[in-house]
């Protein structure tokens, strides 16, 4: 009997989640002038349309450069700070774990309107420059923790291991411990590119024109018109997000990872 | 041919000298000093947390020590990083390479140190040959059975041709069967490498079953250094005859009766063997289970109690039983019988050899 309410629950859960996108991707799919739910004629006009529209297609690309140069950078900072703060834990590094988790709790607002001080001050270009910033910070807390968990699941005798082998701490580093950090790394990765081009509020904040993304392009055009070109580019940015996640899971286990497997059991990956 | 003298130094491979160690407040090594010859299998023993894996870290250099010295092979390597000492060390958990295949955790050493890839397959070769992993060498470590994985370890720890291999606790993963088949397998490939190795241990049977001389620790202090039979027989302290196998213990006052030595205690006299010591004095007296002869009737020579059994336990290799004396509890081993003397309840009739019983020397050193 619980279990089959739970059961229920379950699906209405996923059903509430799937409901909107499913909504959006039914109306783009209209072959009419206007948004209709359901549609009346079925086609795939605004998808061609979308494609057509140079404005869109540039603010697509520039998104996915965005995403892309903040995943690689995020990485890198989330993995060497890991690093730091477990390996090498020194006075205040337990603070400094709280700290740099603040983003997850601040509204994206106030980062973005601080961030927008602090560039002005410093006479620092928001675009691409700011907002790429502005999206590392957001998405840094996640990168980190996940770091840090593949981290946790590193025996340090493995690398005390390669140690009395006589390898260097560059060798260990190289050979060691960062095949065993792929996974998590490359998860992170995968995590701060879908979050960076999901991010809306950063980036309007410090978007200037031609150097927009394709979430501020959507919400600018949403204030103008509504007609099925929106919903049709925003289940492309559903299509590349399934994308991103179908390859990494299939790379990495993303998913696997994300609710709480094993990571020892991933590293096949190496080879 | 080296020279006598020159073989005499190489046959302390090992030495370590006075060698503390203190975690914040606990002192887990103190005063170490110690001497392991060259192609022996030490093993150091003694129970949970009384700095076993310290004093084997601070070999491997893995734990600086806060005093003391260690000198390998003639030359002092305290100051010496753990990845320049050239020591093979075996983790507990193994801690194998778990993103590689047993081959590249066995070439590993060989790699960092740059041998050509002939050499590394030809070494590599070797040693699985040496540890009987044939057949496995493209498989990762969690393909492989707890043993072999042990193997692998303990494969990629002589890969280098270390100086030293050290061992902690490599059997205590295994189940008690696979633990004894490696036991043996471990011993011959230490023969056969030749490689000086102390291994680390909590098992006393281990100990015994692997070790050429064991160093027996208690509470951070190193009590007894010796060969299986020397520890068994003439244990220094009690702590070493009561670690060390079953015993028997007895103290009390000596004292001269008839010509005889003896101790009295709980107002019973005991003679003791030999050695002419003085009168009131303190001792101790080991007599171990399977010394002590058990029967229904009272046999002529002393020492003899008359008891009550209380436990009777079958071993497969004979009984053992608990019996209840005017000097207290005894425990007797009975490993040729063909059947049971006594049944609990039974009364029985305990004697030994006073020269089988042992004196233990340094009972005053521990009383006081
Ligand atoms: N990093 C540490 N910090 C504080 N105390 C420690 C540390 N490592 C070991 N100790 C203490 O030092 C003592 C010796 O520890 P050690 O690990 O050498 O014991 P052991 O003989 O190997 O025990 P076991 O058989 O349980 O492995 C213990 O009392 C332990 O609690
Ligand atoms: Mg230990």
């Amino acid at each position: 009997m619980r279990f089959n309410l739970l059961r229920v629950y379950s699906w209405l859960m996923a059903a509430l989640i799937v409901m909107p996108i499913a909504v959006v991707v039914t109306v783009s799919l209209t072959a009419e002038g206007s948004v209709r739910f359901p549609p009346q004629h079925w086609g795939l006009r605004w998808f061609l349309e979308a494609f057509t529209e140079r404005s869109f297609v540039q603010a697509f690309l520039f998104s996915v450069e965005a995403a892309a140069a903040v995943a690689v950078i995020a990485s890198v900072l989330g993995l060497t700070s890991a690093l730091a703060l477990v390996r090498y834990s020194f006075r205040g590094s337990k603070f400094i774990q709280g700290f740099v988790m603040a983003p997850l709790l601040l509204p994206h607002l106030v980062i973005a309107i601080g961030l927008l001080q602090l560039f002005a001050a410093l006479g620092i270009t928001t675009s691409p420059g700011g907002l790429i910033a502005g999206h590392v910070a957001v998405v840094f807390p996640f990168v980190l923790r996940l770091s840090l968990g593949g981290l946790a699941g590193i025996d340090p005798n493995v690398e005390k291991a390669a140690y009395t082998l006589g390898a260097t701490r560059l060798y260990v580093f190289r050979r060691v411990t960062l095949p065993l950090m792929a996974s998590p790394v490359l998860s992170g990765a995968v995590m701060a590119f879908l979050l960076s081009f999901d991010e809306t509020v950063i980036s309007i904040f410090t978007s200037v024109p031609g150097r927009t993304t394709l979430p501020v392009m959507i919400f600018n055009y949403a204030e103008q018109r509504s007609d099925p070109l929106i919903a049709a580019v925003s289940s492309i940015m559903v299509i590349v997000a399934i994308i991103a996640i179908a390859i990494a899971d299939r790379s990495v286990g993303l998913l696997n990872l994300l609710s709480g497997g094993q990571v020892g059991e991933l590293n096949e990956l190496n080879h | 041919m080296p020279a006598t003298l020159e073989a005499n130094q190489d046959l302390n491979h090992l030495q370590i000298a006075g060698v503390t160690k203190t975690y914040e407040s606990v002192r887990a090594l103190s005063n170490v000093s110690l001497v392991v010859k060259r192609g022996e299998i030490f093993c150091l023993l003694g129970p949970s947390g009384c700095g076993k894996s310290t004093l084997l870290n601070v070999i491997g250099g893995l734990i600086t020590p806060d005093s003391g010295s260690i000198e390998l092979g003639g030359r002092d390597i305290t100051a010496i990083p753990m990845q320049k000492r050239n020591v093979g060390f075996v983790f507990q958990n193994y801690a194998l390479f778990v993103h590689m295949t047993v081959r590249d955790n066995i070439a590993f050493g060989m790699e960092v140190r740059r041998r050509s890839s002939a050499e590394i397959s030809r070494q590599v070769e070797a040693l699985l040959n040496l540890t009987r992993l044939h057949g496995k060498e493209e498989r990762y470590p969690r393909q492989l059975s707890g043993g072999e994985q042990q193997r692998v370890a303990i494969a990629r720890a002589l890969a280098t041709e270390p100086e030293i291999l050290l061992l902690d606790e490599p059997f205590s993963n295994l189940d008690a069967k696979l633990r004894v088949e490696l036991r043996s397998e471990m011993h011959r490939v230490q023969r056969e490498s030749g490689v000086t190795t102390i291994v680390v241990t909590h098992d006393q049977e281990e100990a015994f079953a692997l070790g050429d001389r064991i160093g027996l620790l208690d509470a951070g202090s190193l009590v007894q250094v010796g060969t299986p039979e020397e520890l068994y027989a003439r244990p220094q302290t009690e702590f070493a005859a009561r670690f060390v196998g079953e015993s028997n213990l007895f103290s009390g006052q000596t004292e001269s009766r008839g010509g005889t030595m003896g101790i009295v205690c709980e107002g019973h006299f005991i003679p003791i063997p030999g050695k002419a010591g003085g009168v009131d004095e303190r001792e101790t007296l080991l007599v171990r289970p399977e010394r002590v002869s058990i029967s229904a009737e009272r046999s002529a020579s002393d020492p003899v109690f008359a008891g009550t059994v209380r436990e009777v336990t079958y071993r497969g290799v004979g009984w053992r039983y608990a019996v209840d004396t005017a000097i207290g509890r005894l425990l007797v081993v009975d490993p040729t019988a063909r059947s049971r003397r006594a049944d609990v309840g039974g009364a029985v009739y305990l004697n030994w050899k006073v020269d089988d019983s042992f004196v233990l020397p340094s009972t005053a050193e521990v009383r006081m």
